[in-house]
């Protein structure tokens, strides 16, 4: 018997739901007395909250949602979350979750959550658009081929190849095998890499193959009903999440006119191509340091990152991907999609798989994702400053305040 | 019976009780954690067990660009909120006054319909509104004059601009109502005074309504530097939380937000706390060269 | 001035505050038909589709049946917060005001600066420390727990003392002559202010309506939450709970204010008709 209900803070009311499903689920089929009380706060009002309580040991939760790039804030000094290596082992989720997923929420040896989506880049283009102009999805294997053919797209349609955003860049370093920080805990490890990508998004702007939305985020709800619904933009880079969430959300009439495809890949310095797919956020499990029902925790964690149902459920209920691999041979994950023109979305995601790259955790992770998003991205698109003078600026910015300080 | 002064009526203790109450209230929640705010203040920034680092913080702030940029936007946008809202809402006030008697309350509390709606509600509203050529204020006023729709919200030479419109369009009705009241209290023998020594209409205004709405004029002042300063409405609505392009709509409460996400209490306390000594001079002056004038 | 006049006069001033009216009352009309919107039509560019395609009401009975927030129990819980501090604000800086602009007393210039310096810091300095002081005190996921700090305003402080400084002495005196003490003198007094101690009252129950952080700290459990709190939860990114029903919420919290007003508004009409008509 459990002396109180499990206390599990979730940052959406969407999820919420899907949780207080799960419990119910969790109580059919494994423990009857089990209880837990599921709430969400909204999303930036919950890892506030979330801070106060930890930083004032008041009503800790024992299990909270976060996403992976929030995540990194918690780094700094002691970790509030409870290392579940051995648990990972006991449970053989070291081989059932996909590798590099496993490092999400990992920083220096622990583990301190549980991811639940793949979180896999692809590329979603408007396939009716595609067709009309005569673009072959398949041909377009590298940037430089999706550029030449956006040149095309530019000047003889006047529309725009590829929404631009601040995420991309973060993304697209990870697709060249790099990333924002280093393992070693250096910040842009690779300099060529990063310059040259800010450089490319630069680029793209200018020669108007890019487009930024007017809010300079591709995560505005007027920019589905403005730039795509016109038809002024033929794709954009998302997530699995993407896809299935605001796609399906933000473009119900375009339903059918949606296709993905894998990312073009980079010629990297050594002539080899980069791979095919990227990774970006992804919601995890983590359990609190203070909450003194970590078993009961760590149980109902485990059921709902291994269940069948409540995997499937996450990608049938337009939400994610799921990152446990065993899900991918669930049929329902793998037919034909209506909504991305009758493909087999589900195992495009399977496919790219083995190639999503992992993600760097570190304490400046959330600040420099912002600080980009926020500060430097309108100055590099419309070329107040060059790629150089945004990496050292940010570098100086994010090495100046070491943790704590 | 406490023998009756006129400077300082009942017994010393009198005005206390008066100010008990309050005091009171005002050393329970804000003192007391004023002095754990001063006290994080001088501690490392985390969420676990932070040591002792001085003032540490105060002098990282002394080399912050971005605190400066800060403290200077909030100035900008408090004086131009102030400079703009004051007279527009004296103008309001007296158009109210002028017009139809009966419609008056109703007019009145249309006005004050934007500061009724919810911060939320105005976060979409905002988004609405001051997007770029899909925006209802470049639809319906900047492209039919021909020009080319502005980007309010990523153009640097315009975020500042955007920010103090929000606040114009947010407050200036709240504020009519607070000057209107204040009209509606002058004594009508002020204005025949007035008359019998001159007649025009601009006289009045500057001789009698003027001096006699200062008090009303000062707190409205006051209250848009609290709502510049330290209130989290706005420009935080507007930009979610972001200073804009090149920091040019950053304010000082965005940036202890920008601090406190990422869970830097220290920084962010100092960041307040240094705004406290600025505060107190800028009010002691407000209120000095009021005493002066008056 | 003849009765053509001033109709003639009032006729323009309604005129000329013609733009202003409108660029108020545009984005209200905007939120209350925006009850109606489904979610792909309210986000749609503003100059294409101000008007709903139907008028649906099921955002409101969905809001009203409690399918998306145990709505009457936030909204009682808005209503019991705001006007706990409206009225605490009201009577605490009502009389401080008084104090400071009836005596002089040592000190009185530096408390006043003090007091009310404290309101233009950054409300977020005081969020750690006064939750964990609340936690103290008992009052965690309790309505007084952010009652309570609300009823210290500065700015109330600041306003009653412009207040009381109008009030002409003759009156205090008076009451002084007639034996009264200086509590009954200062009662004496408020029904003369009785506009402003309703107009303070409204701006503050407005703002601590609108009041985000401290409730968010302080309040945990679902029905305990204040309504602008328990619908901020609704929306995330992909946005699925209909915006619909935000716009009814904050339709519905329009009416306490618009209740106020009506009722201050005739308090307000009775003590100026005496100053207007001679």
């Amino acid at each position: 018997m459990q002396a109180k209900p499990l206390d599990i803070w979730i940052s959406s009311f969407q999820d919420q739901l899907y949780y207080e499903s799960m419990v119910k689920l969790y109580k059919a089929k494994v423990d009857a007395d089990f209880e837990a009380k599921v709430q969400s706060f909204g999303f930036r009002e919950m890892p506030e909250k979330l801070a106060v309580s930890i930083k004032t040991g008041i009503n800790p939760p024992d299990v909270v949602q976060l996403d992976e790039v929030l995540f990194g804030a918690f780094l700094s000094g002691d970790v509030p979350f409870v290392d579940l290596n051995a648990r990972i082992k006991k449970a053989k989720l070291d081989k059932d979750i996909a590798k590099s997923r496993q490092s999400l929420f990992a920083y220096k040896g622990k583990t301190y959550g549980i991811p639940q989506s793949l979180s896999a880049m692809v590329l979603y283009y408007r396939a009716d658009l595609f067709e009309e102009l005569g673009i072959d999805p398949a041909t377009l294997t590298t940037w430089d081929k999706f550029v030449a053919a956006g040149k095309m797209v530019v000047e003889d349609h006047g529309k725009s190849m590829i929404a631009l955003d601040p995420t991309y860049f973060g993304i697209l370093l990870r697709q060249r095998g790099s990333d924002l920080f280093g393992r070693d805990g250096s910040t842009f490890p690779d300099r060529e890499a990063a310059i040259e990508v800010l450089g490319w998004l630069q680029k793209q702007m200018e020669t108007r193959v890019g487009m930024v939305p007017e809010r300079a985020s591709i995560f505005d709800p007027l920019f589905f009903n403005s730039a795509i619904q016109y038809g002024e933009v033929l794709s954009v880079m998302g997530a699995d999440w993407y896809g299935l969430d605001m796609l399906q959300q933000f473009t119900p009439d375009l339903k059918g006119k949606w296709g993905a495809m894998p990312l073009p890949a980079w010629k990297l310095p050594d002539g080899r191509l980069s791979r095919r797919t990227s990774a970006f956020a992804g919601q995890g499990l983590l359990i609190n340091k203070a909450s003194k029902q970590q078993d009961a925790a760590w149980k109902f964690i485990e059921f709902v990152i291994t269940n069948k149902e409540s995997n499937a459920r996450r990608f049938l209920d337009g939400n994610s991907f799921p990152a446990y691999r065993p899900a991918w041979k669930d049929e329902r994950l793998l037919q034909p999609n209506e909504f991305f023109s009758n493909q087999k979305f589900g195992e495009l995601l399977v496919r790219l798989a083995p190639e999503v790259p992992e993600v760097v955790s570190h304490p400046n992770r959330a600040k420099a994702v912002f600080l980009f998003q926020e500060t430097f991205f309108t100055s590099l698109i419309y070329g107040e400053l060059k790629p150089a003078e945004v990496l050292d600026k940010m570098k100086t910015m994010l090495e100046a305040a070491g943790p704590g300080l | 019976m406490p023998a009756a002064n006129q400077r300082t009526p009942g017994a010393r203790w009198t005005p206390f009780f008066f100010l008990l109450p309050f005091l009171f209230f005002l050393l329970l929640f804000w003192v007391i954690p004023l002095i754990g705010g001063v006290q994080m203040s001088l501690h490392a920034n985390g969420l676990g067990q932070v040591e002792y680092v001085g003032f540490a913080h105060y002098h990282a702030l002394a080399n912050d660009e971005r605190y400066f940029t800060a403290l200077r936007n909030s100035f900008v946008y408090t004086l131009a909120s102030v400079v703009v809202i004051v007279p527009l809402a004296l103008w309001l006030a007296h158009l109210l006054r002028a017009s139809f008697r009966r419609l008056r309350p109703v007019l009145t509390f249309a006005l004050l319909l934007p500061a009724l709606t919810p911060p939320s509600v105005l976060a979409v509203l905002f988004l609405m509104v001051f997007h770029g050529k899909n925006g209802l204020l470049n639809q319906l006023f900047v492209m039919p004059l021909g020009l080319g729709p502005v980007s309010w919200l990523k153009d640097p030479d315009f975020i500042l601009s955007g920010l103090v419109l929000q606040t114009v369009w947010r407050w200036t009705g709240f504020m009519t109502f607070f000057i209107l009241a204040g009209m509606e209290g002058i004594p009508r023998v002020y204005y025949e005074a007035a008359r019998l020594a001159t007649g025009s209409r601009w006289q009045h205004f500057w001789h009698v309504t003027l001096p006699q709405l200062r008090p009303v004029l000062l707190f409205v002042a006051v209250y848009l530097v609290v709502d510049g300063f330290s209130l989290f409405s706005g420009a935080f609505v507007l930009l979610g939380g972001s200073g804009g392009t090149a920091d040019a709509g950053l304010l000082t409460v965005t940036y202890v937000f920008q601090k406190t996400r990422f869970f830097e209490y220290g920084t962010a306390s100092a960041i307040s706390v240094s705004l406290l000594p600025l505060m107190t001079l800028a009010l002691w002056v407000a209120l000095f060269l009021r005493r002066r004038t008056a | 001035m003849s009765a053509q006049g001033k109709t003639a006069r009032g006729a323009l001033s309604l005129l000329l505050l013609g733009p202003f009216l409108m660029a108020v009352f545009v984005p209200f009309l905007w939120m209350v038909l925006g009850i109606f919107k489904t979610n792909a039509e309210f986000f749609q560019p503003l100059a294409k589709a101000f008007f709903p395609a139907h008028y649906d009401w099921q955002n409101v009975a969905d809001l009203l049946g409690g399918k998306w927030v145990p709505f009457w129990n936030v909204f009682g819980n808005s209503l019991i917060v705001s006007l706990g501090q409206a009225l605490g604000a009201v009577a605490l800086s009502a009389m401080a005001g008084y104090a400071f602009a009836r005596f002089s007393f040592r000190g009185k210039r530096l408390l006043f600066v003090l007091a009310v310096a404290l309101i233009l810091v950054p409300r977020q300095l005081f969020a750690v420390p006064l939750f964990s002081w609340v936690n103290a005190l008992g009052l965690s996921d309790s309505l007084l727990g952010v009652m309570l700090p609300g009823v210290v305003a500065g700015l109330g402080v600041i306003y009653f003392t412009q207040v009381f400084r109008q009030v002409p002495e003759e009156y205090l005196q008076a009451a002084r002559v007639c034996g009264a003490t200086e509590l009954q003198v200062f009662l004496t007094v408020l029904p003369l202010v009785w506009p402003a101690l309703l107009s303070y009252g409204m701006i503050h129950f407005i703002l601590a309506w609108h009041e985000h952080l401290i409730p968010m700290l302080v309040l945990t459990t679902e029905t305990k939450q204040t309504l602008p709190l328990a619908l901020a939860k609704l929306y995330d990114v992909s946005q699925r709970t209909p915006q619909g029903v935000q716009m009814a919420a904050s339709t519905f919290a329009v009416i306490p204010t618009a209740v106020l007003f009506a009722l201050f508004h005739r308090k307000f009409k009775s003590s100026l008709s005496e100053m207007l008509v001679h």
